[in-house]
């Protein structure tokens, strides 16, 4: 049994470092994350095909009625097929090509197919893992699929021989809106000893918190922020009744919010300001519109004016 | 344990994502995986092979049915009766494997023994649960009478096995999939020991785990359910296609119904279960907020400590 600890955590990211040192990172689209572009890809190709031999069918029954094309027609379909022939095989080697890695079906699902290096795939590229296409779908995609398993950047046949990979495209990061409307979160905010300071790493899990308790519920908020809370009541000197959550939400708005209003200079509290830029790498999926409404009053053991000991106040 | 420390990297993902991510844990812990999952199929796989063994002498059958005189109908209903044991019996079967994959998630490292030990000392939960409630061992009675009785009772087998308790134990397990994460990594009794304990007993946290996640987990079983059935057949015409190539002979032979069935249902089965792990972790983190949780646990120690000195 593999005794594994000092390993780099399992996630669908890939890193490449440029010769200057500068290391990039991608999102790795895996067979499932690709299927659907796959998919949409077929459906486009038919269409396409369809729509040919309608036209023709269509345009053949106008101009020369009903029998057709009569003796062009062994030509026309000749043509059709070799039209069809060429749009199976150098579809995807022509969208690639020439649509910055992609088709319409991986533009549809946010995807794109880049070189190993980071760089765009060129045409050679595009057609060689689209050729392969058929070795890696045999029997029945497990050759592929066995491929993308077994390789570190999910990379069929096609793709090892290119030297390709698919990536999803990155979506620019939305900071969320973190607003605080009930008052003791600013009230609390001001107990807080000046001379705090929050490490890197407690920042993140604490804007993580502020920015996820909208879709926690209210028991489990209590629940979580406990853990942090109890060792900084004793810090504070606070009592130990006092909401969690609620403290958390104030060390979060005193960091991120009204940061400028509890600094050195500052001797007033300011008003908030109503967005907060984070320091998380939220997921873009995952931003949410966390208008976080009052701590929940059933949650708040003791509103601040409780607390049992008055610390500093920002320092003038 | 360094709750920060993980071997996966835990956050929210899409259900594409986690299947993706399925195949990568896989490969990490190959050998593991390997290990695990053979310890824990091979009782049942032998037992299978015993008791369905009757029930492959299709042409037999066929003479002796007065109904049904075809032994295509035999052959397929072996084939039914094999997916659907392995479908009922993989929670029990792999809850070493879902042990270790947890385990491994924080970095611990776990001997075979460890693994094995701490599912038996939940045996008794488990064989209530998933044995009997969830017939991977109730199972049993219906296929030790048909190795007794092979001849086929279409309106018994196909009407009230197959569709009435079959159809209920997938929709049990679309609705609340998670139980053997419950069972055997959250190590959850099925009774509160005191009315005041704080621990949830087991049906308490099978109901908050899922409730939230109804539609999610049943859209999420479903599909996957469409993808398994998709890797038998695909594992089943490469294993033919592969001992052609190797022996040229293309039949369709005994052992592909009596090893290569089983064995790509099986195979298929540790990769569900590795996903179904994943699903479970992405579903604590959307309901419970679990990534918080073992961030602020990690920190929260810090401080104390901190705070200590």
């Amino acid at each position: 049994m593999p005794r594994e600890t000092n390993r780099t955590p399992i996630d669908l990211i890939a890193r490449i470092q440029t010769p200057e040192n500068i290391e990039f990172q991608y999102r790795l689209a895996g067979p499932f994350r690709r299927f659907p572009a796959f998919v949409l890809d077929v459906v486009v190709r038919t269409l396409i095909i369809a729509a040919i031999w309608f036209l023709f069918y269509f345009m053949g029954a106008l101009l020369f009625g009903r029998s057709g094309f009569g003796t062009s027609m062994d030509v026309i379909i000749f043509l059709l097929v070799v039209f069809q022939f060429f749009l199976q095989w150098f579809y995807g080697a022509f969208f690639e090509a020439y649509w910055n890695g992609q088709t319409p079906g991986k533009w549809l699902c946010g995807l794109r197919v880049i070189s190993v290096d980071g760089r765009p795939i060129n045409i050679s590229q595009a057609i060689v893992r689209n050729l392969l296409r058929s070795a890696d779908l045999f029997p029945t995609g497990i050759v592929g699929l066995v491929s993308m398993t077994v390789t570190q950047r999910f990379q069929r046949l096609g793709d090892l021989a290119a030297g390709t990979m698919v990536v999803v495209n990155q979506v620019s990061w939305v900071p969320p809106n973190v607003k605080f409307e009930d008052p003791r979160v600013s009230s609390l905010a001001e107990h807080i000893p000046a001379d705090f300071r929050l490490s890197a790493t407690l920042a993140k899990a604490i804007a993580l918190y502020v920015e996820r308790r909208a879709r926690i519920p209210i028991g489990r908020r209590a629940e979580l922020a406990s853990y942090i809370a109890m060792p900084l009541f004793r810090k504070f000197g606070f009592r130990e009744d006092t909401s969690s959550d609620l403290l958390l939400c104030s060390i979060y708005y005193r960091e991120f919010i009204a940061r400028e209003a509890f600094s050195s200079e500052a001797t007033t509290t300011k008003s908030p300001k109503p967005l907060a830029q984070s320091p998380l790498a939220y997921s873009p999926l995952g931003v949410l519109s966390n208008s976080a409404t009052a701590p929940h009053s059933e949650q708040i053991a003791a509103p601040p004016v409780l607390i049992a000991t008055q610390p500093s106040q920002p320092s003038a | 344990m360094q709750f920060d420390k993980t071997a996966i990297i835990i956050s929210q993902r899409r259900l594409t994502d986690l299947i993706d991510l399925s195949l990568i844990v896989l490969r990490s812990y190959f050998g593991a995986i390997v290990l695990c999952s053979l310890i824990g199929i091979a009782p049942f796989a032998i037992l299978n092979f015993w008791l369905t063994f009757p029930l492959w002498d299709y042409e037999g059958l066929a003479m002796r049915s007065a109904d049904f005189a075809d032994p295509i109908v035999f052959r397929i209903r072996f084939y039914i009766i094999q997916m659907v044991l392995v479908f009922l019996q993989m929670p029990l079967a792999l809850s070493g494997l879902t042990y270790f994959i947890g385990q491994a998630v924080f970095v611990e490292q776990q001997s075979l023994k460890q693994v094995f030990k701490s599912c038996l000392q939940r045996w008794l939960q488990l064989a209530l649960v998933l044995g009997l409630f969830r017939f991977a061992l109730l199972g049993y009675v219906q296929l030790f009478y048909m190795f007794n009785n092979p001849e086929l009772n279409v309106g018994w087998e196909m009407g009230i096995c197959l569709l009435l308790v079959c159809g209920a134990i997938f929709i049990t397990r679309a609705a609340r999939p998670f139980a053997t994460e419950i069972l055997v990594l959250e190590r959850t009794n099925l009774l509160k020991k005191t009315s005041s304990s704080l621990s949830p007993s087991y049906s308490q946290r099978n109901k908050w785990l899922h409730s939230m996640q109804f539609s999610d987990n049943f859209g999420s079983h479903f599909l996957l359910s469409l993808i398994a059935a998709w890797g038998v057949a695909c594992l089943c015409i490469s294993i033919v296609l592969l001992a052609g190539v190797i022996s040229k002979n293309w039949d369709w032979s005994p052992w592909v119904d009596l090893i290569g069935l089983p064995l790509a249902c099986w195979i298929i089965a540790v990769w569900m279960t590795i996903v179904r792990f994943l699903l479970y972790m992405n579903t604590r983190i959307q309901t419970e907020g679990w990534e918080v949780e073992l961030k602020f646990k990690a920190e929260g120690e810090r401080l104390a400590e901190a705070v200590a000195s």
